[in-house]
């Protein structure tokens, strides 16, 4: 049964070692890769393992007491294209170290951690519409001499300011929660009026709104990255697409001031001296060095030029790194997902349902796993498996997607395939992403078996996302879904609304599963919703489409020892290192003992 | 001379107008836009239009377009005319669409002086290690030394210079646990340490100038080969001259016209293997700058580089045709 109040339960909440961690691994490219195709873009946090050996047992890292002072140099794989948080999804990682956000958010348990701006939240209406902010006070603005709050306090009415701009932008990502806000159906001037009238500052350390509609997603969405608190300001003077504006140059809040921007280059960020949770930060300086080249980065890291890589290595790369003990290496899943588009137009052999179970069943997963994953992944459903509670146990997903190239054969021939067909599966081309043309053409080989051949098709992402994906102009497409933290978002891509909501790219409408999905995504029982996404998820995998999904695996990434987190992976933290409790925000509890 | 010159630098006018009409007509032929890019899954019929009124993408085209069976101009309202008006009228170059309106002269200004010493560098590499075996190679035929420089010339061609700036990263990496500076900092000009500029430099140059060397080194043989067997050397032979006067002071000057050529010709494949050696060695130079672009089709940047590498290479090509007048009294340009 539901509890008395919804999210009650999540306040009391802390965010744990573990989760964090993974955010080191993850979030540089789960945040930038979201960025290419402009979706996705959840807070990176992910889990893993350590250092220690390939047996799951990670040595013990003793931590001393934080050191202040000294610089970190951290390599980055991917450009980042702009700085600007409600706007630029190439940044979030940094932005985050720039900005206060209201919460932070453990994904793993959807639980709110109150270590940022706001000190605690009430939800006072019943149909968990409403919610009530209560802010905390002695918050300072950077001081950057070009701010024009420059020291200022931090208030509500820069989070209205900030709801606003990123509820309007139009560039910015996913606007469902805003709409809901604003009671608006799309946006515009009538969205933003909305939208002013229903975020309510009563006093400088309030902030209160209260939706139109109920919306499940919408407390783990205010965490997300893109939801930062610009000050209010800082938006009027800067806010528009401009040069030296918020895209290129940042004026927050949070631990680490913007000093240097150059996003294809170097960036780098130095301590914000009144951040609330003085003496935190503890660097003086982060500096971000971008090298696109993948081996180049690994390279650069392995000669002592960065003191944490931003190349995502593959098992051997990181087991070889394990080894050394100067070195703290993470291991933590991909939260990309590989999956086969089907268009199912009525003139496409994939209307039919008996090809698309034949494909489904004639992909050995298992190979997949031993092959592109190093013999380390997971079976996933339309949920990612690493939405635990979410998602279809293991076993359930590889009862669901056997290997059976005999049915397949059989279910080709029932369909009118006999002799097989030809068909053309676009894939894009990602820089620094291999594994992408590497399974496409496992998959391809694994479908000749059944007769199936598959005629790859590379083409650039842009021209992917741009002539493929978002018109539908394929028979088939291979694709990595991005990192989603919420449930209800990858199930939009089986909505007949799709996941941009005005329609499926697959030519796909199911009305019993439009309903389900329709539910869980304003059900406050959480027992009852996890019930009704499992449920949809295995109507779904029955459909065998519109999308198909194949096991992810696990990436790895390295540091050198002398940067401490302050939180190790499923590891004893030893004597002085912080408590739960007391984690400061993303970035503020990182030290180096290189110095000291 | 001096009107030769100046008729070429007129022409240069024409072809840049013809270069960036072409670009531009490419560059919107094929799909997606830097709004497409930037709201990815986000993109709804109404959040696209709205960006590109934002960015000036919904702009027409070209300058003259056909209504009604009647040309209408528009000069500045167009994309194409409101970006040259602003060249011509402005000298400026434009705004990037993805990097939040960071000016195109800014970047470039940065930019240009990391491509133009890596394409100088090895040039002069190109020029050492293609010209000097060439001629050995030349006045030794049939000898070891020849089929060394030979082999090597084979060897230096048939390898892709990203592989080889692989390659030389990680057995750099491997052997002695050491990689070009330029991947923990940002470029550091010549001026400011010349041991640190040496050090970001060399590799890139060296990898990118194998190929030409090994052009250079083949063409330089076959014209001193050729210019060798001539009679005005052979009655320098005859007149007693030494060898190191009969090859350097009489063949040489005459075997490089045609390497002189080839040099002015290369210059388009050093830019597009300065893209791909900038992105390897991490040199933010102009060339990287083009390739991320033009991925994230930033028109007005892809626009404005293609206009800067047309006139380059126009420049090139007429410091080549006048470098042949120096090199040979005969040519005369009137």
């Amino acid at each position: 049964m539901e509890e008395s109040n919804y999210w009650s339960r999540l306040n009391r909440k802390r965010l744990s070692r573990r989760a964090v961690l993974g955010a080191g691994a993850t979030i540089a490219l789960g945040a930038s890769a979201a960025a290419i195709v402009g979706c996705g873009g959840g807070n990176g946090n992910g889990n893993g393992g350590g250092n220690g050996g390939t047996d799951g047992t990670p040595k013990p890292h003793v931590y001393g007491p934080p050191v202040a002072g000294g610089s970190i140099t951290q390599g980055r794989l991917l450009n980042v294209l702009g700085i600007d948080p409600h706007i630029d999804l190439t940044g979030l990682d940094i932005d985050q170290r720039i900005y206060s956000y209201l919460y932070s958010w453990k994904p793993f348990d959807e639980t709110a951690i109150f270590n940022n701006f706001a000190e605690s939240v009430e939800m006072p209406s019943p149909d968990h519409t409403e919610f009530i902010f209560h802010l905390r006070q002695g918050v300072k603005i950077q001081p950057q001499s070009d701010n024009p709050a420059k020291g200022e306090e931090l208030t509500s009415a820069d989070v209205k300011e900030s709801f606003v701009r990123r509820g309007t932008a139009i560039t910015a990502p996913d606007k469902r929660f805003p709409l809901k806000i604003s009671g608006a159906g799309t946006t515009g001037p009538q969205h933003e009026a909305g939208l002013r009238a229903a975020l309510q500052t009563p006093d400088p350390y309030t902030f209160s709104f209260k939706m139109t509609k109920p919306h499940v997603p919408a407390f783990r969405e205010m965490s997300n990255p893109t939801w930062a608190i610009v000050p209010a300001k800082v938006i009027d003077q800067y806010g528009t697409f401009q040069a030296n504006g918020l895209g290129q140059k940042a004026w927050g809040s949070g631990p680490y001031m913007l000093s240097e921007f150059r996003g294809t280059e170097r960036i780098i960020l130095t301590r914000h001296p009144e951040y609330f949770l003085n003496p935190r930060p503890w660097l003086e300086e982060i500096r971000y060095i971008i090298i696109t080249e993948p081996q180049s980065l690994l390279a650069a890291f392995d000669s002592g030029q960065h003191d944490i890589n931003g190349a995502l290595m593959n098992r051997a790369q990181g087991e070889e790194r394990m080894k050394d003990p100067d070195l703290v290496v993470v291991k933590a899943p991909t939260r990309f997902y590989p999956v086969i588009h089907f268009k199912t137009h009525p003139s496409q052999p994939f209307s039919d349902i008996r090809v698309r179970e034949a494909i489904d069943i004639g992909i050995d997963r298992d190979e997949i796993v031993d092959l592109i994953w190093d013999g380390e992944g997971n079976y996933n459903g339309p949920v990612q498996w690493l939405q635990a509670r979410f998602s279809l146990p293991q076993d359930e997903l590889r009862t669901a997607q056997p290997f059976d190239p005999q049915r397949a054969r059989q279910l080709l021939s029932a369909a009118g395939y006999e002799e097989g067909f030809e068909a053309k599966m676009k894939i894009p081309r990602v820089p620094g992403a291999p594994f992408i043309a590497d399974l496409s053409a496992l998959l391809k080989d694994q479908l000749s078996q059944i007769g199936v051949n598959l005629l790859l098709d590379e083409v650039e992402l842009g021209t992917f996302i741009a002539n493929v994906i978002l018109p539908g102009n394929f028979d088939m497409a291979f694709f990595p879904n991005l990192p989603y933290d919420e449930p209800d978002r990858p199930l939009s891509f089986y909505h007949t609304r799709g996941v941009t909501g005005v329609g499926n790219w697959n030519n796909y409408s199911n009305i019993e599963i439009d309903k389900l999905i329709d539910s869980q995504s304003v059900d406050f029982d959480e027992p009852h919703r996890i019930e009704t996404i499992l449920e949809v998820q295995r109507m779904i995998l029955k459909e065998h489409g519109p999308q198909i999904t194949m096991p992810g695996g696990n990436f790895y990434a390295a540091r050198w020892n002398y940067v401490y987190f302050p939180f190790e992976l499923g590891v004893d933290p030893g004597e002085g290192a912080l408590k739960d409790e007391e984690i400061g925000p993303e970035g503020a509890d990182i030290y180096s003992t290189e110095e000291a | 001379m001096r009107d030769y010159i100046i008729r070429r630098l007129l022409i240069l006018i024409p072809v840049m107008i013809g270069v960036s009409l072409l670009t531009f007509a490419l560059f919107n032929i094929i799909p997606g836009d830097a709004c497409v890019l930037r709201l990815g899954f986000g993109s709804t019929p109404e959040t696209l239009h709205d960006c590109r009124e934002q960015h000036g993408l919904n702009r027409p085209l070209f300058p003259i377009t056909v209504n009604s069976d009647l040309p209408v101009i528009h000069l500045q309202e167009s994309q194409y005319g409101g970006w040259l008006w602003d060249i011509i009228a402005h000298q400026d170059l434009g705004e990037s669409l993805a990097e939040g309106g960071a000016r195109v002269s800014t970047e470039l200004e940065r930019r240009l002086p990391i491509t133009l010493e890596l394409m100088i560098v090895t040039i002069i590499f190109a020029l050492l290690l293609g010209i000097i075996p060439g001629m050995v190679s030349a006045i030794r035929p049939n000898t070891p030394i020849d089929w060394v420089a030979r082999v090597v010339s084979v060897l230096w061609l048939s390898i892709p210079s990203f592989y080889l700036a692989i390659l030389m990263i990680t057995f750099g990496l491997l052997w002695f646990g050491w990689t070009p500076p330029q991947f923990g900092t940002g470029y550091v000009p010549f001026y400011e340490d010349p041991w640190i500029n040496f050090q970001q430099f060399f590799f890139p140059a060296l990898v990118l100038s194998v190929g030409i060397a090994a052009v250079i080194m083949r063409l330089t043989r076959s014209a001193m080969l050729e210019v060798l067997r001539n009679d005005y050397i052979r009655t320098a032979w005859s007149k007693g001259l030494r060898e190191r006067t009969v090859v350097w002071r009489h063949a040489l000057k005459n075997a490089l016209i045609p390497v002189v050529t080839l040099i002015g010709l290369q210059i388009g494949a050093l830019i597009g293997g300065a893209v791909i050696i900038e992105s390897v060695y991490n040199l933010n130079g102009v060339g990287k700058y083009t390739l991320e672009a033009i991925i994230r089709r930033d028109l007005f940047v892809v626009q404005s580089l293609t206009l800067m590498f047309a006139a380059v290479y126009v420049l090139c090509n007429l410091m080549v045709d006048v470098a042949y007048a120096w090199l040979d009294p005969r040519i005369h340009y009137n």
